[in-house]
């Protein structure tokens, strides 16, 4: 047994450079493996912290209708109802106080924020564009979302004193060209009004960027004129895995639509699955690659080792010897290359801080957020394996196969 | 048909009725028919014939590397035709040395390396005791000095002498030698036989020596012409003084 881990190592040897050819291919599938999991799953963990932190886990809204009841509400005014999916819909909260004692009931509540959204055009005198307004309550809204560390002008305190005090998103404010302390005129379909802009942020995510400015939530009821209800909850959650399941809970129990934070980022949760999926598919035929080429030398070497092979069946070595010794040989480059490929991926990763990525309308920062998994190396040891396993494996066979008697004669040539 | 031994005893090495065929279909050659063998301890074999008559196919039997199409081979009084393979193994490790006609050693290992390589039937006995065996039968067959060089570093002469010594390493009972003096000048080849038949005599190994050299197959026990597959004794009916003579062109050198 000893002896055949030398002799393994010895005929790897032999070959030097194809050897270090295949291990550096090896080395290198681990490497870019680790590489796109921490750059593709860093993605998208930064994406899910942003909307959790920004838009909340669940959005709980439009009150479901009854169809038995009247439409209209307990002060006889007439309700605005939709149609849904084909379900009837009463447009918002109307009673906020009750809804939220009954909300913060269920288990794994961590807060609850109104929100009063509305559409409306922002204009800073030369230029305009659509936003989506987010009228809010600070006081419950700050302690849920991460809007304060997102600033990057201006501060949560002179939003906080300021009625007329807007949020605007750094991309909103290049294209509307203004700064802290600049005036945006909000126009909706019910009314004009001006306000004063106390802060920048930068979620990173560009359709929140672009598109959202927050308010004070009883100016936003003047802008729009709904003096009261009309808003959703956007709830924070102790687990955000458990969204989707609590929010089925909710609409059940409480009558109101539900929407988890999955749901809701479906389209970009696919994306980035598509991407992590297509990245990998990619890095794993690399690896094949890697294994073809292994696969390639170890045959070469069983061919080029013939007579050494059966010089050792004379001295007694089974054909069990023969095939452990190559599969020792798999074993060793498996082993270096997984190694060599750690570290490479670890230095990899920390390269690829330097390397700015943009995609255009989904990720504006400038220093791409990186995921650093055990599981990332754990699972591209594990290809490797496999992929090395097979590549090693029918050489060995081929090896043990052998005939010594047939080398003996055929060597007379 | 096989002469009576000089010795007495058990033989150490026994065929009897070894056929084999070798290819398929149209191709097909009878190597051997039926062909038996005996070799007692300290007995020197020497088979001669024509190439490609089945000299090494027959050692390869002998040395259970291959099975043959029917008869049996015995080693030390056991039969070999019903062992695993994994016996047969223990036996070649532990009984049989084997020279190679062309190549005599594994390349990638010293001289030393292939010794100890060859020796793994003192796996319980310690490194040092084994490796100093190893030294000493090198030095014996004069590539004391050698020991660490690789096959590749030495000449044709030394490499025979090196796969003498390695083939005699584990102290088998039986040395299968094809051809280990061939592409050696006169002086070289006399010395590897001596140190063959010298090891042989000292330690009392049987010894089948398949030889072209008809000098070297003379100083041997008994000498067996191959033939349409068997073995029948050769008496030379020339005087010694034509001794070195090749009977048939060497075409390998042609
Ligand atoms: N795979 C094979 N198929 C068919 N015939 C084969 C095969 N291998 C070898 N032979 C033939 O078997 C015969 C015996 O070969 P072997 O090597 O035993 O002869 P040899 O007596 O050792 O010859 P030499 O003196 O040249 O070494 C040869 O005639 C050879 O052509
Ligand atoms: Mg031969």
């Amino acid at each position: 047994m000893q002896s055949n881990w030398i002799i393994a190592w010895r005929l790897l040897v032999t070959r030097k450079w194809a050897m270090a050819l295949t291990l550096l291919g090896v080395a290198l599938g681990v490497a870019l493996f680790i590489m796109a999991q921490a750059e593709t799953q860093g993605l998208e963990r930064f994406f899910v912290r942003t909307v959790l932190g920004t838009n909340g886990a669940i959005r709980l809204g439009d009150r479901l209708q009854d169809t038995l009841h009247s439409s209209t509400d307990e002060e006889g005014l007439l309700a605005i109802t939709t149609t849904r999916e084909g379900k009837l819909y009463v447009q918002g909260i109307d009673d906020p106080e009750a809804l939220r004692s009954a909300v913060q009931r269920f288990s794994g509540v961590k807060g609850i924020s109104e929100v009063l959204e509305g559409q409306a055009r922002a204009s800073s005198g030369i230029y305009t564009e659509p936003v989506t307004v987010h009228g809010i309550m600070w006081e419950a809204h700050f302690p849920l979302s991460s809007l304060d560390e997102q600033l990057v002008q201006g501060s949560v305190a002179s939003f906080k004193e300021a009625p007329e005090g807007l949020l605007c998103g750094s991309f909103l404010a290049r294209r509307l060209g203004v700064r802290v302390g600049d005036w945006v005129d909000l126009t909706s379909n019910a009314e004009s009004r001006r306000y004063r802009v106390t802060g920048v942020y930068e979620t990173g995510v560009e359709d929140i960027d672009r598109n959202r400015l927050y308010l004070h939530l009883p100016e936003a009821r003047v802008l729009f004129h709904r003096p009261y209800g009309g808003v959703y909850f956007q709830i924070t959650i102790d687990d955000p895995k458990a969204a989707t399941a609590l929010a089925v809970q909710l609409e059940d129990t409480l009558g109101h639509h539900a929407l988890s934070w999955q749901e809701r980022e479906q389209v970009w949760l696919d994306i980035f699955w598509l991407i992590r999926f297509s990245s990998s598919v990619l890095v794993c035929m690399v690896i094949l690659l890697a294994g073809v080429g292994m696969f390639n030398s170890l045959a070469l070497l069983v061919l080029e080792k013939q007579r050494e092979l059966a010089i050792l069946r004379a001295m007694g070595y089974t054909r069990k010897d023969v095939r452990q010794i190559f599969a020792l040989q798999g074993v060793m480059i498996y082993v270096i290359g997984t190694l060599l490929g750690w570290a490479l991926g670890a230095l990899g990763t920390c390269a690829l801080k330097y390397i700015p990525l943009r995609l255009r309308g989904l990720w504006v920062g400038e220093e791409p957020a990186l995921a650093w998994e055990v599981d990332h190396y754990l699972t591209a040891a594990l290809i490797v394996a496999v992929v090395v396993f097979f590549a090693s494996t029918i050489p060995a066979r081929r090896a043990a196969r052998l005939e010594p008697g047939q080398v003996i004669r055929g060597s007379a040539l | 048909m096989i002469l009576p031994p000089s010795s007495t005893g058990q033989p150490v090495l026994r065929a009897s009725g070894l056929s084999y065929a070798l290819g398929k279909a149209r191709r097909r050659l009878q190597v051997l028919r039926s062909l038996s063998l005996e070799v007692y301890p300290g007995e020197k074999v020497a088979i001669i014939g024509p190439s490609g008559c089945g000299k090494s196919t027959l050692l390869s039997i002998l040395g259970l590397l291959e099975r043959p199409d029917a008869g049996e081979v015995w080693i030390k009084g056991v039969s070999m035709a019903k062992a695993s393979e994994e016996e047969r193994a223990r036996m070649r490790s532990d009984a049989l040395g084997f020279v190679f006609q062309f190549h005599f050693l594994l390349e990638s290992f010293t001289l030393l390396e292939n010794l100890l390589l060859a020796m793994r039937r003192f796996r319980g006995v310690s490194t040092a005791a084994v490796n100093e065996r190893a030294c000493a039968l090198l030095s014996e067959v004069g590539l004391g000095d050698k020991i660490h060089r690789r096959p590749h570093e030495l000449s044709g002469g030394e490499q025979q002498r090196a796969a003498v010594a390695r083939a005699l390493a584990h102290d088998p009972q039986i040395l299968l030698a094809d051809e280990p003096t061939g592409n050696l000048d006169t002086a070289s080849a006399d010395r590897v036989f001596g140190l063959i038949a010298y090891l042989a005599e000292k330690k009392g190994q049987g010894v089948v020596l398949v030889t072209h050299n008809l000098s070297i197959a003379e100083r041997c026990d008994r000498v067996l012409a191959m033939q349409d597959g068997v073995l029948i004794p050769h008496n030379f009916v020339k005087p010694k003084k034509r001794a070195s003579v090749v009977d048939f062109p060497e075409p390998v050198l042609v």
